[in-house]
């Protein structure tokens, strides 16, 4: 398998997280949709240094993986921050950064 | 060959899950998918010859962030429903617009030549990397993880119990 077949698959996934954090409205969907975008860089870099017979790209993977976990438990404790104060997930009721 | 078949059926099935965690109304659909979509992601790591990558997908994302995100759904469950939500404006030019670019970056990948063959990642170069080269990104990443939980826990405490 040529290696610009995988990193198709890794852009298109980029692609569909984009979409999901620009549209959707619910606050453990939008993280999800993160998820899936980190997902897809983690991807690229695994690709890379398979094909190219580089370990540095397996061990930037490995990096990632542990930030992106500890990402994900940061925006869980935003969400149930948000929800005791709002009594809902909702992205659209959040304005108190906004002017 | 066979790898190459793998490789195929992993991606469709990646792309497959990506499309059910944007278009299930439910958000315990969205949880399940998502984690169909993780622990596909690591079969393919391990079918691109880089195995302890791949078991470290599978622990972490197929196992720890999926409880994290269920955990984050059951208590906050009071909004369960998504709403339809159509967002079509000025759909033309954006169809425009993709297939343009699309057409851009195919004529300037189909210039290069890629790669083809896989190679195997052992687990002796990447521990001598990580324990050699890169120990001081490991130690910080150790700083940045404690700091994390730390913000974590103070951010979802009550303010009277401060």
């Amino acid at each position: 398998m040529n290696e610009i077949v995988m990193l198709s698959l890794s852009g298109i996934l980029l692609g569909m997280g984009l979409y999901g954090v620009l549209t959707k409205k619910n606050l453990i969907v939008v993280i999800a949709s993160i998820e899936i975008m980190i997902n897809s860089a983690i991807l690229n870099f695994v690709i890379f240094s398979s094909y190219n017979n580089n370990p540095s790209g397996d061990l930037a993977a490995l990096f990632f993986i542990a930030l992106a976990a500890s990402e994900v438990a940061v925006g869980l404790a935003l969400a149930l921050s948000i929800f005791r104060k709002r009594k809902s997930v909702n992205i659209d009721i959040l304005n108190l950064l906004r002017w | 060959m066979i790898t190459d078949l793998l490789l195929l059926l992993l991606s469709f099935f990646a792309i497959f899950f990506a499309v059910g965690v944007l278009y299930s109304r439910e958000v315990v659909h969205v949880v399940i998918y998502i984690a169909g979509l993780f622990i596909d992601l690591g079969g393919l790591y391990i079918v691109l010859s880089s195995p302890y990558v791949g078991a470290v997908q599978i622990f972490v994302y197929g196992g720890a962030v999926t409880v994290l995100l269920m955990f984050g759904v059951m208590l906050t469950k009071r909004t369960i429903k998504e709403k339809k939500e159509k967002i079509v404006t000025q759909f033309d030019y954006a169809v425009i617009v993709a297939l343009l670019v699309s057409l851009y970056v195919g004529a300037l990948f189909s210039y290069t030549n890629y790669p083809t063959e896989l190679y195997y990642i052992g687990y002796y170069s990447l521990s001598n990397n990580m324990f050699g080269t890169y120990i001081g990104t490991f130690v910080l990443l150790g700083i940045v993880i404690m700091a994390a939980v730390i913000g974590g826990v103070y951010i979802v405490k009550e303010e009277d119990q401060l």
